[in-house]
């Protein structure tokens, strides 16, 4: 995958994930978009999932993890279209996405 | 119970390198939806594969995982009420089986493991408790040195 294709519209920057995450992938992905906070000094981050199928323990970390280090970073990160079924198996799983906060 | 009746051809996917990993995991959702599965009944079977996958490449190194349509007959007919006689209904139900077996070094307290948040790589230890509560059904065949395989089954 080529650099996580971003947009910044105003003082946000908005990150839609595209593709069915592969486990490599997600972690160049995550070092991406603390550059890509780092460069464009944003307000909020916003990450778009809605096109994503599964999120497991493994991606559910990095997710958190990704947010949490945006905020050390000093920025807020808003995850949105996070998908029913996605929602219901992370409570099954009882795994709690933490470090940033969501919109539909 | 009555009996589980497996079909014969089943898909295989060796675990060996992370990319088969996403491999399980994208099978498991074809198979799923193909069989009828909704979206939810999905993503808990492709979420639970992607776990128990995983773990065989991080706890043993490799393995395989294998696919399989089953059926179970429910309430088995009795004589004289049994097929074709009175009330001779017998039902089937269908589902998804997925079976990981790997020769690792085994899981040595299953109880404690299966009670969640307990890892021995320092990680969450939230995938096999995860996945037995995504699944409908879950049986663990493991031991120190024996290695390890773990059916999960989700009912249509
Ligand atoms: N196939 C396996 N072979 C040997 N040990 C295993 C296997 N699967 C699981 N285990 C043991 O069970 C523990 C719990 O597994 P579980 O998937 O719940 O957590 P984890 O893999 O350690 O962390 P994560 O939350 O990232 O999945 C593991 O730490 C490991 O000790
Ligand atoms: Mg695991």
């Amino acid at each position: 995958m080529d650099k996580v294709p971003t947009l910044k519209m105003g003082d946000t920057l908005i990150l839609t994930i595209q593709v069915e995450l592969h486990d490599k992938t997600a972690i160049r992905l995550q070092e991406d978009i603390l550059e890509r906070v780092y460069d464009t000094k944003p307000q909020g981050l916003v990450i778009d999932v809605s096109a994503v199928g599964v999120v497991d323990s493994f991606l559910g970390r990095m997710l958190s993890d990704t947010a949490t280090m945006v905020r050390t970073m000093g920025v807020e990160t808003v995850l949105v279209g996070i998908q029913p079924e996605i929602a219901i198996t992370l409570q099954e799983m009882g795994l709690e996405l933490k470090g940033g906060a969501f919109s539909p | 119970m009555a009996e589980i009746k497996r079909d014969e051809d089943g898909k295989v996917i060796r675990i060996e390198e992370e990319h088969h990993v996403d491999m399980a995991r994208r099978t498991a959702k074809e198979c799923s939806v193909l069989m009828g599965f909704g979206e939810v009944k999905t993503a808990l079977i492709a979420t639970s594969v992607s776990e128990l996958a995983r773990n065989i490449l991080v706890h043993a190194g490799k393995g395989t995982v294998v696919l399989r349509a089953i059926s179970q007959e429910e309430n088995p007919p009795s004589p004289p009420f049994g097929k074709g006689g009175l009330g001779g209904f017998s039902g089937e139900r269908r589902g998804l089986e997925i079976v990981f077996a790997d020769q690792g070094p085994g899981i040595e307290d299953i109880e404690r493991v299966l009670k969640g948040g307990y890892s021995t790589k320092g990680s969450s230890g939230i995938g096999l408790s995860g996945a037995k509560r995504m699944m409908d059904e879950m049986e663990i065949e493991s031991g120190s040195g024996k290695g390890t395989t773990i059916w999960i089954r989700k009912w249509l």
